[in-house]
């Protein structure tokens, strides 16, 4: 009789598990570990400039004291909240309206606002910074139109609406990918669930809050872990549109970081600053790992 | 308590027609079960009566009110559901309390309520658990309490029973019943199980392609079926039936063999020469080893299986170019191929239209 076995019994076991994952742990150790202990070895050091010494925990006196490091570390905090409340809260409302409210043209919907995702988020700073341009952008022209004032230095260029500025577009970029994964989670929900709240007397709003929520609260964990992590990194938005300016204004670590090892010259100051991102994005990465196992024996 | 009156009730999804016109009154404390095949219209009836589907024309009241515009939860209606659909995050208090939450009762009429239908149904000792941590025999249980705590006019079973296992099932029909018997609700009970229906009901209504065939007593429908969908349907093992004609004195079936035209049947309308004949397993069976037959009639055929069930068996026969089914009352081996002399108690003939299937008898 043929076999259907497709890998052979000697090959089968412990040892044949380290093989298969050898290759994954070797790239990880390369290409993730190595080059974070680099960093944190770095970090220890001044700045070739200086003579390059063990400073030991020096770069980090230092960062306690810039101005600018705090400004960065406000604005991603801030980058945080804006993002939890805007991208996972608005992503839940709508999964929820298409997952109850909308009968027709659901599919047609998320789609729209699933696109932006597939868009590189360099393309999409590009493309914004065009719609926000001061003298020829879209949105010059819209309010041109219907006769509205639009700041000279444009929208990205005025410290007070730069940062909302990136913020929204961000939204723009993220509110699907939140929206789709709490529609998935929503449609795990059993319809006879529903029906039994609607003979409870529950209303729409009692509904979302005591049968949909608690319902998706894996998800909405996991969507805020993703968002605190991917907005504590943020990098290539800030940068295209802004570059942290105007002044500082924009700033976040992930284009101080660059800013400090490749405009200024202060590699080990920007290792540091790594390496405080890199803990934070451990930390909550954790968090994530952790969610998702309490899930599973749930 | 309430009555359930359908009048001239229909459903339409589109232009497919589920159930064209149904009539139904149901009266107070009354245990009334729907049972039909799968896709027969029992479920959607029940979930117009529950206000989960709009009905496409006629009335539903209860107490006399029409309901046919009101929601789910104005009806004075408390649904039991296949899966249960209990809150999954809640304990099991949370989850029968809900409604009375939600309806913002007092706390101590809440905790009073929930805990009479815990005592009731015997869940006192879980109240704090989630429903994941319990049997399928104690969600159901919870199921039922969250019902129960609603203190409804009516009472909704929509296949509660169906995700049980065998043994479960049977325990939780007689917890049914004797709620039923505590409690004395109206109550809707839908099943394709038509054991679950007979054991339960007050009144049973069989149900075909989205029509009533036949509304009774569990004794009237298993000892006079309207049709023979119902003949066929209710009985277990189902009931056999077979083409024949009216030939003078004598009925002949399909494929020839003759059957003696029994008293009982002399005054069948002419205009019924071809007749569908049925008769139960119970009425069939070797000489010696049945009931007492009124009008015996007997024929040597050879059996094709056997069934032994422990105090009786089954026996499976070939004739008129269909397979009969025999009950023989004793544990006697009988082996494929053997001959036995079966007795026929043509007294209990049940008699339908060949073409539309109606009684005749």
């Amino acid at each position: 009789m043929a076999s259907t076995r497709t890998i052979n019994r000697a090959l089968r076991g412990p040892i044949f598990d380290y093989i298969m994952i050898g290759p994954a742990v070797v790239l990880f150790s390369v290409f993730i570990v190595w080059p974070a202990i680099q960093t944190l070895y770095t970090s220890l050091f001044a700045e070739p400039t200086k003579g390059g010494a063990f400073i030991g925990l020096g770069n980090y006196r230092e960062m306690m004291g810039d101005p600018v490091f705090w400004i960065a570390l406000r604005n991603n905090l801030i980058f945080i909240l804006a993002n939890l409340v805007l991208q996972v809260g608005l992503g839940t409302v709508l999964a929820a309206i298409l997952d109850r409210g909308i009968r027709r043209g659901s599919t047609l919907m998320r789609t729209i606002i699933f696109a932006p995702l597939v868009i590189a988020p360099v393309a999409i700073g590009v493309m914004w910074k065009m719609i926000l341009e001061p003298n020829f952008g879209l949105l010059r022209q819209l309010a041109d139109g219907i006769g509205l004032p639009f700041p000279t230095q444009g929208i990205l260029g005025d410290p007070y609406l730069a940062f909302p500025a990136i913020i929204g577009v961000g939204v723009w970029n993220y509110v699907g990918f939140m929206m789709t994964i709490m529609l998935a989670a929503m449609q795990g929900i059993s319809k006879d669930v529903y029906e039994a709240a609607r003979i409870d007397g529950a209303s729409a709003v009692q509904t979302f809050i005591s049968i949909t929520l608690p319902g998706v609260r894996y998800a909405l964990v996991l969507c805020g872990l993703i968002v605190i992590v991917g907005s504590f990194k943020t990098f290539e938005l800030v940068y295209v549109l802004t570059a942290g300016g105007p002044g500082n204004a924009t700033q976040v670590l992930g284009t101080y970081i660059v800013e400090s090892a490749f405009l200024v010259f202060q590699p080990n100051y920007a290792a540091g600053m790594s390496v405080i991102v890199l803990l934070v994005a451990i930390l909550f990465g954790s968090l994530q790992v952790y969610n998702r196992e309490s899930k599973v024996k749930t | 308590m309430a009555e359930l009156e359908l009048s001239n009730v229909s459903k339409r999804y589109g232009g497919l027609l589920v159930v064209p016109d149904i009539s139904l009154s149901v009266g107070d404390g009354e245990f009334v079960a729907l049972v039909g095949p799968s896709g027969c219209g029992k479920s959607t009836t029940l979930r117009m009566i529950a206000g989960l589907e709009e009905i496409s024309g006629g009335t539903i009241s209860i107490n006399g009110r029409v309901v046919n515009d009101l929601e789910p939860d104005e009806r004075g209606i408390a649904m039991v559901f296949q899966s249960y659909a209990l809150y999954p995050h809640m304990s099991v208090a949370k989850n029968m309390s809900f409604a009375l939450r939600v309806a913002g009762r007092p706390r101590e009429e809440i905790d009073s309520r929930v805990n009479e239908a815990a005592r009731i149904l015997g869940l006192t000792e879980f109240l704090n658990r989630r429903p994941a941590a319990l049997s399928g025999g104690q969600r159901q249980r919870v199921a039922m309490g969250r019902a129960i705590v609603r203190r409804p006019d009516v009472f909704l079973f929509d296949e509660p029973l169906s995700n049980l296992d065998a043994k479960l099932r049977v325990q939780m029909r007689t917890e049914i019943k004797r709620i039923h018997q505590n409690v004395g609700a109206t109550t809707i009970y839908v099943t394709h199980d038509q054991i679950e229906a007979m054991t339960l009901a007050d009144r049973v209504v069989v149900m075909n392609n989205g029509r009533i065939e036949q509304v009774g007593t569990p004794a009237e429908v298993y000892a006079s079926p309207a049709t023979s969908f119902v003949a066929e349907f209710i009985g277990m093992p189902p009931m056999n039936l077979v083409g024949a004609d009216v030939e003078g004195d004598a009925l002949v079936l399909d494929g020839g063999t003759r059957l003696p035209l029994p008293e009982t049947l002399r005054t069948l309308p002419a205009s019924h020469d071809k007749v569908l004949l049925g008769l139960r397993p119970e009425d069939i069976a070797p000489a010696g080893h049945g009931l007492d037959m009124a009008a015996p009639w007997s024929l040597d055929v050879p059996v094709s299986i056997s069934e032994p069930l422990g105090a009786e068996t089954l026996l499976f026969f070939e004739l008129a170019g269909k397979e009969w089914t025999a009950r023989m009352l004793s544990p006697r081996p009988v082996a494929p191929g053997e001959r036995l002399s079966f007795n026929f108690d043509l007294s209990k003939l049940h008699v339908f239209d060949a073409a539309d299937g109606a009684r005749i008898n």
